[in-house]
């Protein structure tokens, strides 16, 4: 399904009452450009590691 | 002649890539403070998981690696971000992906949740302090926004309702935003991943609406505003930054993600009103939150107002525009509540 046809099925389900009407304005996202969704395997290890501290600060997504 | 315990930091988080708590680890080991991370979603076998926990009658043991710990030895915990979102993703439990239905995975998520509040339990029953050990009644947004009132902060207009009747009417009287009441994480549909963010709401936003009663929904009063201020709470102390649009418009109150990527927004430190801060100080101390973040909106004619708190925000993110490190507050915070002194 195209991110078109997602995003009306959720607006339809919306105006028909059974959605919250936030769902009027889902957002479709990109698991390659959210660190939060990239797959665990592309992580260093969880064990602490001074290497985490060479990474570059990128803009977090809005979750919360 | 009895052996004092050495000062060992529990930091209980999921596998973010939020490097706040790396540095504060660091600052910790500066001080000569051991300090053992474990990730919650290590409760599950995955490939490099190197965690084993084993929760009995007295205490926890906990294996990282080699070494073993057990719960009763640590000084403090430190719960960060593990109440939301990282579970519910799909990465968590890829493993099961074709192994079990998606009912199945979401139970199995439930019962990890149960593991996590378990080790808390235990923590607190061992006289453990936990960092943040938050009432989860402050996870609710109207709910945030009438206490903030009781504790004599200005809020927007509320309303929760499941009749289009109502909703109707409370966006014929103001502009309104919606939003989730406490929140939906990620969502899935087919390969697609979904999520929902504060949105505007106008007459042509629920024209289409077919039905008298409808999902219960969340909607607040537009504030417009020339600046937002993004706080965040330490302990008793608040950092506070201005955040305003480069544009002359004012700042965008539902679209901020797109603005900020597109380079429209800048932020600054700034000082917060001490009675303003005061006041949001008592409501987190009510909530029994130690470490958040809050948003407040500055009016030309109302003053401050105050719109909701993230019990897990960005702390990263916002402290970068601080003079001062954030890390080190929070160390100061950490040993604060260890009973240490912390210079």
């Amino acid at each position: 399904m195209d991110e078109t046809a997602i995003k009306k099925k959720y607006d339809d389900l919306t105006n028909q009452g059974l959605l919250p009407l936030v769902f009027k304005n889902i957002t479709i996202e990109d698991p390659q450009s959210n660190h939060e969704l990239v797959d665990r395997s592309h992580f260093v290890s969880p064990k602490f590691n001074t290497r985490m501290m060479n990474f570059q600060y990128i803009d977090r997504t809005f979750i919360v | 002649m009895i052996k004092k315990k050495a000062t060992k930091f529990l930091f209980l988080t999921t596998f973010s890539k939020e490097s706040l708590i790396e540095k504060t680890m660091l600052h910790c080991l500066k001080h000569n403070i051991e300090v053992v991370r474990i990730n919650i979603e290590d409760f599950v076998p995955y490939q490099n998981s190197n965690l084993q926990i084993a929760i009995m009658d007295q205490d926890v043991s906990l294996k990282v690696g080699e070494k073993q710990h057990l719960l009763s030895e640590f000084t403090l915990i430190w719960k960060r971000r593990i109440s939301n979102n990282f579970l519910s993703a799909e990465r968590l439990l890829a493993g099961y992906r074709d192994a079990v239905s998606p009912e199945i995975k979401r139970s199995l998520i439930s019962e990890i949740y149960q593991v996590r509040d378990l080790l808390l339990h235990c923590a607190n029953n061992l006289n453990i302090p936990v960092i943040n050990d938050y009432d989860p009644v402050c996870l609710n947004k109207p709910f945030q926004s009438i206490k903030a009132a009781q504790f004599g902060l200005q809020t927007p207009a509320i309303l929760v309702s499941n009749s289009s009747t109502e909703i109707r009417s409370f966006v014929e009287t103001k502009p309104a935003i919606t939003k989730p009441l406490g929140g939906f994480g990620y969502m899935f549909d087919g390969s697609a991943i979904m999520s929902v963010y504060t949105t505007s709401v106008d007459q042509s936003y629920i024209e289409n609406i077919s039905t008298d009663v409808i999902f219960p929904s969340f909607l607040q009063e537009r504030i417009q505003s020339q600046y937002e201020l993004k706080c965040i709470l330490v302990g008793g102390e608040v950092y506070c930054v201005k955040q305003y649009s480069v544009e002359d418009g004012g700042i965008p109150t539902t679209d901020i993600k797109t603005a900020i990527a597109e380079k429209k927004i800048k932020k600054v430190q700034y000082h917060l009103d001490s009675s303003v801060a005061n006041k949001v100080v008592s409501l987190c101390q009510y909530y029994k939150l130690d470490l958040c973040t809050f948003d407040l909106i500055y009016d030309d004619q109302k003053g401050y107002i105050f719109i909701e708190i993230n019990p897990d925000g960005i702390i990263e993110y916002y402290g970068e525009f601080l003079d001062s490190p954030i890390h080190e507050a929070i160390f100061r915070l950490l040993m604060d509540r260890a009973g240490l002194p912390n210079n």
